[in-house]
């Protein structure tokens, strides 16, 4: 009886350890075209395995994929041109490894090809494990089904934080998490249950932000550091439609202003050099220590008529947390009047060193910018330098920072020029940019089947347990806070 | 006469199954055709299905996805006339045999046969508004087969294991047809002998307790999509009460049944008169609400619709000279028509119109609206608006559109975005009926001259800007200036720019 089970086993174990047996009829000297291309990319250890496949147009079938490290070797067989290495032995592999070295054996009409190695590097510097994303379409003025969503990096698991079939198909938007956190988020819901909802350890406070001064709801939030203040802006935004312009449409601001809102007290605060009739004031993001917001500002013009001739600075002023008061000067880093060129979405490391951010010719709206790219400043030097190795013929826009500075992920339009994908880059101590990855999943051909984009992708250190029930409940049933206007300070 | 036929001639329970199935089947055939020839070839147009494994898995996985899948794969033949009438009314001729055999069952008899056709009328006519979904329909027959395996089951305990099973797997397969199950199987067993009747508040428990895991869970947002044919509708909108009348219409047959089993006439004559009476009971409630959920415009747009989706311009325009055209819309098919023809201009003035209106309808934003007024804008050769309409519409209605993903694909191509066009390219090849039109349209994105489409991508793409601006920022007769300083031969464009001159005359 036990020899039974144990050859059984040992059967079981032949079967499943049996991989295609490969014999290599051809060598090409290039390295394979994959999608996604994984090909010299760098990942954390934590990721979830990259699965990637040979285009269909190269006709293949089965493939065999053999992963090497230093201390280990994996093969992983695939089929319809298409790999999906289990997570067990990914993880295994990665375990302590710096390079994976990949060779692709790929087989076509009967015969095996074996391909160039390429190299994937890994690092040991943990990514968050969560990334938070709102699914939407990248449409125009109408919309349908919408949501919240994490997904767990070290896996393929995605759970809803909120969708808007719990809130009457309205709009959400503009999530956003203090240093990471799950446990202190907020978001916006427009149309059914409009209002901004901020959510502390499981306590959800639904408030009513609009204020007679402000007008508009706010919006690109920027928690403080230590959870009493959230930077705004308020904006009046409209759109409009090219008809031969590369870019579809131009989204422009015809007046905006940038604010803080105090949490405890529920009331909004404001400097005259963030609400100035004269300019356009957008984008705030607070520094790490919380004594510094940072922000956009462009000289005001009449739109939509001088819509080319917006273009955004980037500025400081010093913010007293304690005194909750503003410098009366502002700092420049980037002079778009000099330079010509119009900056959005600043977004400072957690160390404090760098400031990574989008630039493109003009405007604010940089997703809709085919020639938006990153830079990054460095806060100590002024240094201002592209992103090269994350930028692309298409548009890169919004960034963030995962909670050990050594992450970043953005948005890019790279593959199709409309859709917006959610790529991942490691950025060394010195600043370093390495080659991006995007986001992986295990179903074959997920983003080309996919007609959303991903919006907003931030980074958390954890799982948000607020169920979307919890959140619509209280949308549906509690009355709003109404948020006062506490002056200029 | 009949009441001798009636004592002599005895029908066998399964002839007059068949009968009832084929009689239903083919007057259901006639009156769809007749009411509304057009209405599943419109349907089609906002769903089709995909031959992919992912969508079928994560349809299969979702509430109430197995009765959506199989109402798209349904769905996707509705593109040939004639077979959307057809395949529906199959569907409705089982329901009716399957409740027919549920009545006989209850009431030994088939004096309530004609009954059955109360709610089944209903649900035809509830399929002649597009935000309807057809999974009601199929969510419906599984509920009668579910029902007919119900009342042929004798044994107590297993016939309630068998419902309460009957009951989860309808939840899960077809939504909030279950919460119609349970309470029809309650109701009949109750009034059968309410002290056995009693263990069947099982089913209500078990559904709401999954109804309230699903909502709990967030994968519902409400609890009227959990529990009532709410779910069956466009989900962003209110449906009203009409979508209850087959639900509640039902209900109410299977109690009557039951309690009638008590009562059964033995009279010939009493017979005779309750089935006429039926009969005339369902003519006039089937009369009654016609006009109610069938308007004779609308179903003159899905013609019209139809039409202009294959552009047969010359069948449209013999069409609607037939017609009063007080409707806007079809004013808006009728003038891209004629616009096509080449006979706008001279057209426009012998029929209603209200102005630029009846040219481009504005204000309206639902799906049909808005995927209408991209096939005006593609005639005009403003492709901007062709495709931001488009893409609104396809949005719109869950991004399952095959008519407006191939305008897609093609606005994408004429703008040269490849990558893009290959996209929606790649969507339509998963479709069956689809995919020669996506083959085609890749093999002009590859410029493959002998392309059908390479014509139309090469006329369409000479119709671009020369200079870019804001749409209609400056007026539509604006940008239709422009369009014709680069493609001049663009005749439906010239038709339209001297159309709105001649409603607004420049100063």
């Amino acid at each position: 009886m036990k020899r039974c089970t144990a050859l059984s086993l040992i059967v079981m174990l032949l079967v499943c350890s049996c991989t295609y047996n490969v014999e290599v009829s051809k060598h090409i000297s290039r390295q394979p075209d994959i999608t996604p291309d994984y090909k010299g990319v760098t990942i954390p250890d934590n990721i979830a395995p990259l699965c990637f496949a040979m285009p269909d147009s190269c006709g293949v079938a089965r493939m065999q994929v053999v992963c090497k490290t230093s201390h280990a070797e994996m093969t992983f067989d695939g089929s319809d041109g298409y790999v999906a290495p289990s997570e067990s032995k990914w993880r295994t592999l990665l375990e302590n490894a710096d390079t994976l070295r990949v060779t692709l054996f790929a087989e076509k009409e009967g015969e095996w090809t074996e391909y160039a190695p390429f190299e994937i590097y890994i690092k040991h510097d943990k990514i968050d494990p969560y990334l938070t994303y709102r699914l939407i379409e990248p449409g125009y003025e109408t919309w349908n089904e919408m949501g919240i969503y994490q997904r767990c990096l070290e896996s393929y698991e995605q759970d809803d934080i909120l969708t808007n079939k719990l809130t009457g198909y309205g709009c959400m938007n503009c999530h956003s998490f203090r240093k990471h956190n799950p446990d202190s988020m907020l978001f916006h819901l427009r149309v059914d249950y409009g209002g901004t909802y901020v959510v502390t350890n499981g306590n959800i406070e639904k408030l009513n932000t609009k204020t007679p001064q402000t007008q508009y709801a706010l919006v690109y939030p920027s928690w403080h550091p230590n959870g009493d203040f959230v930077a705004f802006s308020v904006n009046n935004t409209k759109q409009m439609f090219h008809t031969t312009d590369i870019n579809r449409i131009e989204v422009m601001d015809f007046a905006s202003n940038v604010v803080v809102y105090d949490v405890g007290r529920h009331e909004i605060i404001t400097s005259p050099k963030l609400f100035s009739p004269r300019s356009f004031e957008t984008f705030p993001w607070f520094s790490p220590d919380g004594r510094t917001l940072y922000f956009c500002t462009s000289d005001s013009v009449p739109m939509p008529a001088d819509y080319r001739d917006v273009k955004y600075s980037l500025c400081s002023i010093a913010f007293d947390p304690v005194g909750r008061t503003f410098a009366d000067h502002v700092d420049t880093l980037y002079n778009a009047r000099t330079n010509g060129k119009s900056v959005s979405f600043p977004r400072v490391s957690p160390d404090g060193k760098r400031l990574m951010f989008t630039l493109s010719d003009y405007g604010n709206f940089s997703i809709w910018h085919k020639e938006a790219d990153l830079y990054m400043a460095e806060l100590g030097s002024g240094d201002i330098r592209p992103l090269t190795m994350l930028n692309s013929d298409d548009v890169e826009s919004y960034h963030s920072w995962s909670s050990n500075g050594r992450w970043v992920v953005f948005s890019s339009r790279r593959d199709n020029g409309l859709y917006t994908q959610p790529y991942i880059a490691y950025i060394d101590t010195d600043g370093t940019p390495h080659k991006p990855f995007l986001l992986p999943q295990k179903e074959k051909g997920y983003y080309e089947s996919l007609m959303k984009s991903f919006n907003i992708p931030e980074f958390t250190t954890g799982k948000v347990r607020t169920t979307p029930y919890e959140l619509s409940s209280v949308a549906k049933r509690e009355r709003s806070v109404d948020v006062s206007f506490g002056g200029f300070r | 006469m009949l009441i001798a036929c009636m004592k002599h001639c005895v029908l066998q329970h399964k002839t007059l199954s068949v009968i009832t199935w084929a009689v239903t089947f083919t007057v259901g055939c006639l009156f769809m055709y007749l009411v509304g020839e057009y209405n599943f070839c419109y349907l089609e147009q906002w769903g089709t299905f995909f031959y992919d494994y992912h969508y079928v898995m994560s349809e299969l996985c979702s509430y109430g996805g197995g009765a959506r899948l199989v109402g798209s794969l349904l769905t996707q033949f509705f593109v040939v006339p004639w077979v959307g009438i057809a395949i529906t009314a199959v569907l409705l001729s089982c329901v009716v045999t399957l409740f027919a055999d549920v009545l006989y069952r209850l009431t030994k008899s088939e004096h309530l046969l004609p009954s059955t056709l109360f709610p089944v009328s209903i649900l035809m006519l509830l399929l002649f508004n597009v935000n309807c979904q057809y999974s009601y329909l199929v969510s419906m027959l599984l509920f009668a087969a579910a029902l007919t395996l119900h009342v042929r089951i004798s044994g107590e305990w297993l016939r309630c294991v068998v419902a309460v099973v009957s009951a989860i797997l309808l939840f899960m397969a077809a939504g909030q047809i279950a919460t119609l199950y349970a309470c029809v199987v309650l109701v009949v067993e109750l009034l059968r002998d309410w002290r056995k009747g009693v263990r069947y508040l099982l089913l209500p428990a078990v559904v709401g307790a999954m109804g309230l895991y699903v909502v709990r869970a967030g994968w519902v947002g409400t609890w009227k999509h959990v529990f009532l044919p709410d779910g069956y509708f466009t989900l962003r909108l209110s449906a009203g009460t009409s979508m209850y009348l087959p639900c509640g219409l039902t209900v109410a047959l299977f109690a009557v049944a039951t309690l009638y089993r008590r009562f059964v006439a033995r009279n010939a004559k009493v017979v005779v008169a309750l089935v006429a009476l039926q009969c005339v009971g369902v003519t006039a409630f089937v009369a009654t609400n016609v006009p109610k959920y069938i308007s004779a415009d609308n179903e003159a747009f899905k013609r019209l619709n139809h039409l202009a989706s294959h552009e047969a311009w010359d069948d449209i325009v013999s069409y609607c000279k037939h017609k009063p055209m007080t409707n806007v819309l079809h004013q808006n098919i009728f003038n891209m028509a004629l616009a096509e023809k080449g006979a706008l201009v001279t057209e426009v003035v012998k029929y209603p119109n209200i102005g630029v209106q009846s040219l481009f309808i504005s204000g309206d934003k639902n799906p049909y609206i808005l995927a209408m007024l991209s096939d005006v804008y593609f005639a005009m050769g403003h492709i901007a608006f062709s495709q931001l309409y488009a893409f609104e519409a396809n949005e719109s209605s869950g991004n399952v559109s095959p008519r407006m993903l191939k305008r897609l694909a093609l606005a994408s191509a004429i703008y040269d975005n490849k990558p893009l066009a290959r996209k929606y390219i790649a969507l339509l090849e998963k479709t069956h009926f689809y995919r020669t039109w996506a083959d085609d349209m890749r093999r002009a994105l590859d410029g493959d001259t002998a392309s059908p489409l390479a014509e139309v991508l090469a006329t369409k793409r000479a119709c671009l800007f020369p200079d870019n601006r804001f749409s209609g920022s400056k007026g539509l007769d604006n940008d239709l200036e422009e369009i014709l300083k680069v493609a001049p031969e663009h005749h439906a464009t010239s038709q339209y720019l001297e159309t709105i001159r001649l409603f607004i005359p420049t100063k």
